[in-house]
């Protein structure tokens, strides 16, 4: 279990803009293009959170390990 | 072309669903679709403007501006829901008794309709705020032809359309006699849902607490992302795993727009007993 706070930086690189989602760890984002997005989360449970950019699912994809 | 139709699918299922419970709920009320066409037409224009200002509100509140702005939306949102629920409270009866006469239409809501409309063009910027952005996003970085993505879209968007006139149909096939208690009682718990996704976006830019994440967790029995999670996710505010903060929020909206529909109703009724015998007598047959 991580008791801790956690602050995401989001950082879209390209031209386009993303939505930053992930139903596992209950959140959702627009970050547009060529800019930064901040999102908290936690404290979680441990396991595994994938999380994914929604304009780009098929490439866009990382997951978030609380340990 | 197949991704932009899906993607602007889900953005439009949840406005098309709420507007269709929505036409549905205020049906009988004097120049309801005129009021709908406003705000339909506010959202679309809102989304615009909204896409365009992305930048601009995300770098409000040290990058929480994003959260903030859709908890005001949700807010005023759950807000509206609230106005009209209580306001049916008042005129359900009228209403059920009037629409069996053709043609025969509530004048005095007129008012209450300028917060439909409100609500309406709420959702329908939230939504398609992102919608914008998205095919923005694909008509400048992608190699998906400008066409095909228009083509897409317009997929998408007819797609949303039929569900939420289904919807509709749906709803008008109820008979009368519990007609408004289902729209209402769909209306409440879309209000309670939406208070929910509020409390999701304050914990997000983290304003207020989570308190226990999550307060249970079903995804194994029905993810939130599956075709009857996001269904009920937009009906009900379902989510297979909410934080402790979410469910106060669900039920807090709950008790507060019960609470005071109950309060106005027996206000109204202290009033109609005190009225002469010929009224009381008249609005009992309504009421019957």
């Amino acid at each position: 279990m991580c008791q801790k706070k956690v602050k995401l930086i989001i950082d879209n690189q390209d031209a386009s803009p993303e939505e930053f989602e992930s139903h596992e760890l209950n959140r959702e984002k627009i970050i547009p293009a060529k800019s930064k997005g901040v999102v908290y989360i936690g404290p979680l449970k441990a396991g595994k959170y994938p999380f994914v950019g929604e304009f780009n699912q098929a490439t866009a994809r990382g997951v978030v390990i609380a340990e | 072309m197949f991704g932009s139709a899906l993607i602007i699918f889900r953005e439009t299922l949840e406005a098309a669903l709420v507007i269709g419970i929505i036409a549905a709920a205020t049906r009988g009320v004097s120049g309801r679709t005129l009021w709908l066409i406003i705000g339909v037409t506010c959202g679309v224009i809102g989304s615009f403007i909204v896409a365009a200002l992305t930048d601009t509100i995300a770098d409000f509140a040290e990058g929480s501006g994003q959260e903030l702005f859709n908890a005001a939306v949700l807010a005023i949102a759950v807000v509206m829901i609230a106005w009209h629920n209580i306001w049916m409270s008042t005129h359900g009866a009228e209403l059920a008794r009037d629409a069996k006469r053709i043609g025969s239409e509530v004048k005095d809501g007129q008012r209450e309709l300028s917060a439909i409309a409100i609500l309406v063009a709420l959702t329908v910027l939230r939504e398609g705020a992102e919608s914008v952005l998205f095919l923005h996003g694909m008509a400048t970085g992608s190699e998906t032809s400008l066409m095909s993505m228009l083509t897409g879209g317009a997929l998408g968007l007819l797609g949303g359309a039929i569900v939420g006139t289904l919807m509709f149909i749906g709803l008008m096939r109820i008979p009368l006699r519990w007609f408004f208690s289902v729209t209402g009682t769909l209306l409440l718990l879309l209000a309670a849902g939406l208070s929910s996704q509020m409390a999701k976006m304050l914990i997000q830019a983290d304003w207020i607490p989570a308190l226990v994440t999550p307060l249970w967790d079903i995804s194994s029995v029905l993810p939130t992302n599956s075709v009857t999670g996001s269904i009920l996710h937009v009906l009900i505010g379902y989510e297979a795993s909410p934080s402790g903060m979410q469910i106060l929020f669900y039920a807090g909206t709950i008790a507060v727009i019960v609470g005071l529909t109950a309060l106005v109703r027996r206000n109204q009724q202290q009033q109609q007993q005190q009225q002469t015998p010929q009224a009381k007598s008249e609005l009992s047959a309504g009421t019957s």
